[in-house]
């Protein structure tokens, strides 16, 4: 991993075309802005993380059938 | 034409026969499972909910259900390059659903808004998409948020 110094304004150019700047810099947070093309896509870590985590936990199998008829009793008697 | 049919093992549902041309293809395969690319949709009888059942690992099957059904108001723009990449052409290729998580108590049943699966039902392409949108949670507590008034 590359470890770099940088003093809020400061830049760092990732690629050609990747930029990320320091706006600001708080007791425990660094406010960064990133400045990437369209297609790349940029995303706080941990929320990916957490969607893998949510597809891990979706993943119940049959067992979980019998639940979604019980689940289809609640559903219905919501629209009462 | 001859439809190339194939038996998919399913955990869920046994032997499943599944024609070559039902498979949707994803690409980078669903996150935290990016091995597996070939899936296929079951509806589950009478009810509003689907089966998203991977043709190469008969233990995977994710819940569905569309957002619609749950949450009326839910919309997303769908990015130029995902537009792209799943060679999308109209709206009416596009089909929308949402991972269902059942909990162990029911009642807690979440469904994942932030993160809906984009298919292209002409082409059969499909991924599963992080929107970047603060007003749709990765669990959406179904019950806390059905509103008896709003279903029909």
């Amino acid at each position: 991993m590359l470890v770099l110094s940088r003093k809020e304004g400061e830049q760092i150019l990732i690629g050609e075309d990747i930029i990320v700047m320091v706006i600001s810099i708080e007791k425990d947070s660094v406010k960064l802005g990133i400045d990437a093309p369209k297609n790349v896509k940029v995303l706080r870590y941990e929320l990916l993380q957490e969607l893998k985590n949510e597809n891990l936990e979706a993943l119940q199998g049959k067992e979980r059938l019998i639940r979604i008829k019980d689940l289809k009793g609640l559903l219905k008697d919501g629209e009462r | 034409m001859v439809v190339q049919k194939s038996v998919v093992k399913s955990r869920v549902f046994g032997e499943l026969e599944v024609s070559e041309d039902s498979i949707i293809f994803f690409e980078d395969g669903i996150p935290a499972f990016e091995n597996l690319k070939k899936f296929v949709i079951v509806k589950e009888d009478e009810s509003p909910f689907y089966w998203l059942q991977s043709v190469e690992d008969k233990d995977i099957a994710f819940v569905l259900i569309n957002p619609f059904e749950i949450k009326p108001d839910y919309e997303f723009d769908i990015p130029d390059d995902i537009v792209k990449k799943l060679e999308i052409e109209s709206s009416q290729d596009v089909a929308v659903f949402c991972i269902v998580v059942i909990s162990e108590d029911v009642k807690q049943t979440r469904v994942n808004l932030k993160a809906p699966v984009i298919i292209n039902v002409n082409r059969r392409k499909g991924m599963q998409y992080l929107l970047d949108d603060e007003r749709y949670p990765i669990r959406y507590y179904l019950f806390e948020n059905l509103d008896p008034n709003s279903q029909k």
